[in-house]
């Protein structure tokens, strides 16, 4: 008996413990993806240990340190300005009477599926010290806008196209808050900005937490928008040197320390998130619709959905129009796109449905209800995909794929595998916001009245959660839209896409091509996410 | 009792013997948190009956419900219900197959499901039979109107039909009911409360109730648990537990309580300063009688053979008052009497104890 | 057999009719996705595996998918091609190993057709198809060959400057009066060649030189030689050491572009040549339909079209005629030296990294 107390719980055979022991039928699923997750960790850590010794000693020279610097300093900033842009704009889809909200969902969400690197072109293209704003002011006599390159441009375009992370997250968390805290929230524009930060703030953080560290690792592994804004990161490093010296065991090396720098926002995401359970203890569970009247404040309101809509999509929009406009006027014909635009659709929404019904249900579902290392374990392995450049997922994938699951590579199923390491974990945080505010009674309730746990996850739970599945589906399905490397190297011979064809066009400046991808990239992925967001009324 | 549990055989399902009761615990142990431990030795529910598991919040009556539910298994013991164990050494049977229903605190609907989606949840849903089942149960609880509402749309009390209604559902071996009347108003619970207790009675089903409110369990209940500090202090009918408690504790926790010392002599009597009173048990040397209020008889003087006292505060309830009084020998003692009578403070009564009263030994220090 | 699938696989889900049309439109999907990629495995089954030569190609579909197109109309040999970033392309054959699928790699730069043949993946060509070629444009082992040329030119604004402003080599960009407006992409690879040749040339001490004095005179960072291009016809910057091409189609789309090529007067490393070039991998499985590529890609048919479309410089004899806005490259003062004196990719790159050029 005593020599019991010492095995942990979830080992111990089937008899005494039923309830701390992890239900096999959840955990094999999951460690099963997380493991296969993990893979591009395991490669470079086989790539890494071929390493020549120069690398070591290039590795700890001051200038790795000062880049390094720089990277945290980025994180640091598109932090601090993405939840100043999205806090305000989840509460005003959420809680306001402005007229449709649910269209403006769609827009202010839409952003997420720009490029980075067309992101940061458009940007330079519009507000570049000699861009179209710059030409459309040059009658008031400006030669010259302030340089948008370096740290500011880097901030602003990661900002625009990762505030989408948080924004979709809160969102969902703040639709899924009790009526008590509805009403908190209504007392916000009486009673002032304290609220705020007292009342809502400490009942959004597991959302704030899992938007933050989307958002931190999408800057980490991002080398498109900042090298072309020129600001140098420790991945646009990674990357260049690895583009010009094809050394892949340095690059493994260098990619190792990104992986720790994950783990570390990992740390702080569970510090960030906190232990505290946000489950509703009522009986009411139904979400009713009250709204804020914003008098006067809407037009800040607007002023605010506009800009930000204006910034993520109009930008693109405009520039993309002015290249098709002098292309066409020039000569050059239209491709026509549709074959890639439905392999983007079909590749996106398979992603997105796979990475939600496969991975993040099992895995949320082990974090939230058995609150234990090895239960949270899986969900967290799926962050190391997110936070390694695709370029790495990618080869790490060829590796793997070609020398050791033939059937398998170059087709699709390898392809979605991929799609799978790099944003399986964008669908399991917002299923963790919303598992935690459900009563695991209700769980319980299901199993008295018949069902193994895993059915009632299927049959009572995952409806339950339905706006988080939504939400994380949402992300991944944008994110899959835009994916290029693992697309490039993983995708069937000759399989193309809309971001494909952007890519392939732009990289040569062929952008009079890469215009009309760009915009029906936009469109299709607005429509589809409003198509996602239409299943939310139940 | 039966020595360790260990040494019984194995889940085998001949192996009733040793469960007298329709739901039958023994010897189970768990702790949490490694603070609260419950340990209950010997636990019976008879088939048919309500039985309340009463005590404190914290006490572990929660915990036995679960345990018995299997959404928390016991460390050690066996639980049995209808004869098959379900949780003994080497066997767990998981909660969906005990074909044990539960009424959650609170509820614990499911909020995508209308009122009768609930209630059909439990059903095999392919079956002819689960519409007529589900029509019946709403019928039952009176909520036929509301079936195509959801949870959101309903009532507290209406709430707390469905849960009743859904774990019913399925006919289940025993029902358990975790506190269901606490979230609800105190003027809503007395009308709920006999409302339950008509459905209950209607199906004949076999049921737990925990509730930390004596009124509640009182009421409700054919035999009642008192559960402290992890262990059952007694168990019998409310009448038992009420008149007849088996320790100071018991006696403290359910109604108003008396101790008046006295002497006893191996005798039923106890000498004490309200003469010589008829008790329950032959003890000897100092002890505590324990009188309820309503055993303790106040009028206006006039009988010269009764003790006197003085009314130091009168609580008058409608129904009734509850007098606190002041015996010439020193002591304090509650009395209640009908609503009737005026009494004033400082006004000075007779006192008279009528019954047979339990006995306690006396506190030593 | 999608219904069949999902009927048998989510009929099976006891569960709300939402969990079965969910079940089945996720079935719906894989059977979509499966039928929209089969053709190409379909077509490609009953050919034996030889008959499908499989081209890498980091070299852009825009610019090449034509002449592959015409290959194959020309043979009757089935092409896949997978497009990617060169560096990504070679990077796949080296971590593919010997599964690799692919049989020949075309790339746009010279180091990675190196780093491929360094690391042993491409085999020898031919001598005959080595013969196809000026020696100077093919690898000192026959591993790989250049299919095109593409020169190193400083783009400059036409609104700010005209051709006797511009610096007789790159040296004279050091100059106080270029301060802030010169524009490089030190990541490149086509630069990074111009810094090897700049080494190889005028010594190891005279390109750090260069190089400090670059960084000294504020020069402007890009990632790659469009953004140069873009930025000196904004008149961001005004001149921009790119290679000689994109301007070509940047003025295609947009004829009031305002930038033009310049050819450094003086003969230097400023106006050396580059190729993009093929190789065959030595795990190839169709190595004969390979070589008919290689070959495909120095016939004079593929030549004309290098240099009518994509604005590169033919590299097989043969007499064309240029298209506007282009020098011919024999009018060119091209440096002396051969492109395999050019393989210690790694010395530039650390002599890069000293100055600070890679931050």
């Amino acid at each position: 008996m005593s020599k019991l107390l010492f095995v942990p719980m979830w080992l111990r055979p089937q008899s005494r413990s039923g309830q701390a022991r992890l239900p096999a039928g959840l955990v094999l699923p999951s460690v099963l993806v997380a493991s296969l997750l993990l893979l591009p960790l395991g490669y470079l850590v086989f790539r890494a240990t071929g390493v020549e010794p120069h690398v070591w000693r290039d590795l700890w020279s001051p200038s790795t340190l000062r880049i390094l610097g720089r990277s945290l300093l980025l994180v640091i900033g598109v932090n601090a300005s993405v939840w100043l842009l999205s806090l305000p704009l989840a509460w005003l889809v959420v809680f306001s009477d402005l007229p449709g909200r649910k269209l403006w969902t769609v827009l202010v969400a839409t952003p997420l599926v720009v490029p980075s690197y067309i992101g940061a072109y458009v940007l330079i293209a519009m507000y570049g010290p000699r861009g179209l704003l710059q030409q459309w002011l040059e009658p008031l006599g400006i030669e010259r806008l302030p340089s948008l390159y370096g740290y500011p441009g880097a901030l602003i375009a990661i900002t625009l196209f990762t505030y989408p992370y948080l924004f979709l997250g809160l969102r969902s968390a703040m639709m899924s808050l009790d009526q008590s805290w509805l009403d908190a929230a209504r007392t916000l524009g009486q009673s002032g900005w304290k609220t705020l930060g007292t009342l809502l703030l400490p009942v959004l953080r597991p959302a704030l937490a899992a938007g933050s560290v989307l958002v931190s690792l999408y800057v980490l592994s991002d080398f498109g928008a900042v090298a072309l804004l020129r600001y140098t990161t420790f991945t646009s490093a990674i990357y260049l040197y690895w583009q010009s010296s094809l050394d892949a065991s340095a690059a493994a090396l260098l990619m190792l320390v990104l992986v720790i720098f994950t783990m570390v926002l990992m740390g702080l995401e569970f510090v960030l998130r906190g232990r505290a359970r946000i489950a509703r203890t009522h009986a009411g569970t139904g979400r009713t619709v009250t709204t804020v009247r914003l008098g006067r404040w809407k037009y800040a309101a607007w002023l605010l959905l506009g800009g930000t809509v204006f910034m993520g999509m109009g930008n693109p929009i405009i520039v993309s129009l002015i290249w098709l406009v002098k292309g066409l006027a020039a000569g050059a014909t239209l491709q026509p796109v549709w074959q890639a635009m439905g392999n983007s659709l079909l590749v996106s929404l398979l992603a997105a449905v796979t990475a939600v019904l496969v991975f993040a249900v099992p895995t949320a579902y082990l974090a939230e209800r058995y609150r234990k290392l090895s239960a949270r374990l899986p969900a967290r392995a799926a962050y190391i995909g997110f936070g390694m450049p695709g370029i790495a997922v990618a080869l790490s994938l060829v590796f793997f794929g070609a020398r050791h699951a033939p059937w398998v590579y170059q087709t699709v199923y390898l392809l979605l595998l991929g799609y799978m390491v790099r944003y399986a974990s964008l669908a399991v945080g917002p299923l963790r916001t919303q598992l935690s505010r459900i009563n695991p009674r209700m769980e319980e309730a299901g199993r008295l009245l018949g069902f193994s746990e895993i059915r009632v996850l299927w049959r009572v739970t995952a409806p339950v959660a339905r706006g988080g599945l939504l939400t994380g589906g949402a992300l991944v399905f944008l994110s899959t839209m835009k994916e290029l490397p693992v697309t490039l190297l993983l995708g069937p011979t000759g399989f193309n896409t809309l971001a494909t064809r952007i890519w392939s066009a732009t990289e040569e400046a062929f952008y009079a091509r890469a215009a009309a991808p760009t915009l029906i990239l936009l469109l299709v992925s607005a429509l589809g996410i409003a198509a996602i967001f239409s299943g939310e009324e139940l | 009792m039966s020595g360790d549990p260990s040494d019984r055989a194995v889940g085998s399902g001949a192996d009733v013997s040793p469960f007298a009761g329709f739901l039958s615990i023994r010897q189970v142990r768990k702790g949490f948190d490694g603070s609260s431990l419950v340990r209950i030795g010997e636990f019976d529910v008879v088939e048919g009956e309500v039985m309340a598991l009463l005590g404190p919040s914290g006490c572990g009556k929660t915990t036995t419900l679960r345990m018995v539910a299997g959404l928390s298994p016991p460390e050690s013991g066996s639980i049995a219900v209808a004869g098959r164990l379900l949780d003994g050494p080497g066997v767990y049977v998981p909660a969906e197959q005990r074909n044990v229903g539960m009424v959650f605190q609170d509820y614990a609907l499911f909020p995508h499901l209308t009122v009768e989606g609930n209630i059909r949840f439990g059903l095999d849903s392919r079956s002819a039979n689960s519409a007529s089942r589900a029509r019946d149960m709403m019928e039952l609880t009176r909520l036929t109107h509301l079936a195509d509402r959801r949870p959101a749309e309903l009532s507290g009390g209406e709430q707390q039909r469905t849960a009743l209604a859904r774990s019913l559902a399925p006919n289940p071996h025993l029902l358990l009911l975790d506190e269901p009347f606490s979230s609800l108003d105190a003027s809503l619970r007395k009308d709920l409360r006999r409302e339950v207790r008509r459905i209950l009675q209607a199906t004949g089903v076999t049921t737990i109730l925990v509730t930390h409110d004596q009124d509640e369990a009182l009421s409700m209940c054919d035999r009642l648990a008192l559960i402290l500090d992890g262990e059952v202090q007694q168990v019998g009918t409310p009448r038992e537990l009420y008149w007849s408690p088996r320790n100071e504790n018991v006696a403290r926790f359910i109604g108003d309580v008396n101790l008046l010392p006295g002497t006893a002599d191996g005798s039923l009597v106890v000498d004490s300063v309200l003469g010589r009173l008829p008790v329950q048990k032959a003890r000897t040397g100092p002890v505590q009688v324990m009188l309820r209020p309503e055993s303790i008889q106040v009028s206006y003087p006039e009988d010269q053979a009764s003790v006197m006292a003085r009314v130091l505060d009168v609580e008058y309830y409608g129904h009734d008052q509850v007098l606190n009084i002041h015996l010439q020998s020193g002591e304090e003692l509650l009395a209640r009497r009908d609503a009737i009578q005026p009494f004033l403070p400082g006004q000075t009564v007779s006192v008279r104890p009528v019954g047979v009263f339990p006995v306690y030994e006396a506190n030593r220090g | 057999m999608n219904g069949y699938l999902s009927q048998t696989l989510c009929g099976s889900l006891r569960g709300t009719v939402a969990s079965r049309l969910l079940c089945g439109f996720f079935l719906f999907l894989m059977a979509g996705l499966a039928a929209c990629t089969m053709p190409v495995s379909e077509t490609a089954a009953p050919a034996p595996e030889s008959q499908v030569l499989v081209v890498y190609s980091g070299r852009n579909e825009n610019l090449v998918a034509p002449v592959i197109e015409s290959f194959a109309a020309e043979t009757g040999i089935k092409v896949e091609v997978r497009y990617g970033g060169t560096s990504a392309m070679a990077a796949t054959i080296l971590e593919e190993g010997s599964n690799s699928p692919a049989d020949v790699f075309y790339g746009q730069d010279a180091g990675a057709l190196g780093a491929l043949a360094k690391a042993g993946r491409l085999q020898a060509l031919p001598e005959d198809v080595q013969s196809l070629v000026d020696p100077a444009w093919v690898a000192a082992d026959g591993s790989w060959i250049g299919t095109s040329l593409r020169a190193r030119v400083l783009v400059y604004n036409t609104d700010e400057l005209t051709v006797e402003d511009l610096p007789a080599n790159i040296h004279d960009l050091t100059n106080e009066q270029w301060r802030g407006r010169v524009g490089w992409a030190p990541t490149n690879g086509s630069f990074q060649a111009f810094v090897t040749a700049l080494r190889v040339l005028e010594g190891e001490e005279e390109a750090k030189a260069w190089l400090e004095g670059m960084i000294a005179n504020d020069v402007q960072v890009y990632p790659k030689n469009t953004p140069i291009v873009a930025a000196t016809g904004a008149g961001e910057i005004s001149v921009g050491l790119v290679n000689h091409y994109y301007l070509l189609r940047f003025l295609a789309e947009d004829p009031e572009f305002k930038a033009a090529n310049y050819h450094f007067a003086e003969s230097g490393p400023g106006s050396m040549v580059n190729v993009a070039g093929a190789g065959i991998v030595d795990s190839c499985s169709n190595c004969e339909a390979a070589e008919a590529f290689v070959r495909y890609l120095l016939s004079q048919e593929a030549q004309d079209y290098f240099l009518s479309t994509t604005h590169e410089y033919p590299v097989a004899d043969g007499q064309v005629e240029l298209p506007s806005g282009a020098v011919p490259l024999d009018m060119v003062a091209l440096p002396e030296i051969d492109l395999s004196d050019l393989e210690d990719l790694e010395g530039t790159l650390a002599l890069l990294r000293a100055v600070g050029a890679l931050e």
